[in-house]
């Protein structure tokens, strides 16, 4: 779990973002009422803007949640945390999408990073989050 | 009235027209129950292999991220998508105890003409009211 010792301004944190398939697409959706055929229906995709299925924002998102409480502890996420961000660009079937944290300053015990989520050089979301260092 | 023309790219206009949406609006409180089996898909969504929550377990907050409240009272039109988000957590819910989800329109707008409509929405338990968390989303409006 990092404390403000291990971690200074500017560093850069990257996994692998959710997987972007059907699969993963409809399932958000069911579950979050995100399931507008955009997200789940192919041939309805194929005759949208975008080409094909493309994936719901927060989905973009939510592993976040799971980095944050892996860094910082469940208790510090579901008490302090605070996500905000901006979609760009959505994410298509099938593409494979990074995740970067970038580590701010840290006020009091307050620690702030910025988000940026993106499929090779495109940006598909960016943003900031924020917790209480435990 | 708005005068941008409708974006039908993703089919034709149902639902709510963005003149029709007022702002102030509040939607009955709506009750979320999440179960087991709901965590365990959510994970899975993410990529994520984890053992089958148990009663009493966190439910991660991206779960509660949800817009069947706001469905519930409003029928969206083809091709809305979400174009900002913003959580805050203030504590945390746990699997079993049943949710209430409160609903309101807190603005809209347009810009570089794209309608926007803002949406707040809180997440409380329907034991206590203890607040679990905030959302304020913005939603691209197509038409």
């Amino acid at each position: 779990m990092l404390t403000q010792n291990r971690f200074e301004p500017g560093q850069r944190l990257t996994r692998r973002g959710p997987p972007i398939t059907l699969q993963a697409c409809t399932d958000f959706g069911a579950l979050l009422g995100t399931d507008a055929p955009i997200h789940n229906d192919p041939a309805y995709a194929a005759k949208t803007q975008f080409g094909t299925v493309i994936s719901q924002g927060p989905l973009l998102l939510a592993c976040y949640e799971t980095w944050l409480c892996e860094l910082f502890g469940d208790d510090a996420w579901s008490r302090s945390g605070r996500l905000a961000a901006k979609f760009v660009s959505p994410a298509k079937l099938g593409e494979e999408v990074s995740l970067e944290l970038i580590a701010g300053e840290i006020a009091g015990q307050r620690a702030t990073f910025e988000l940026r989520v993106t499929c090779g050089d495109r940006l598909l979301a960016v943003g900031s989050a924020a917790i209480d260092l435990p | 009235m708005s005068m941008i023309e409708p974006d039908r790219r993703m089919g034709g206009w149902t639902g709510a027209g963005y003149d029709d949406i007022r702002v102030g609006q509040e939607f009955p409180s709506y009750e979320l129950r999440i179960e087991a089996a709901d965590v365990a898909r959510f994970y899975g969504c993410l990529g994520e292999v984890r053992p089958t929550p148990e009663t009493g377990s966190r439910i991660p907050s991206f779960l509660l991220n949800e817009i069947r409240a706001m469905k519930s009272g409003m029928k969206l039109p083809p091709g809305v998508l979400h174009a900002q988000e913003e959580l805050e957590m203030i504590s945390p819910a746990r699997l079993g105890e049943v949710l209430t989800v409160a609903v309101m329109i807190a603005d809209k707008f347009i810009r570089n003409g794209k309608r926007f409509v803002v949406v707040l929405q809180r997440v409380a338990s329907a034991a206590d009211g203890r607040a679990i968390m905030k959302i304020r989303r913005i939603l691209y409006w197509p038409c």
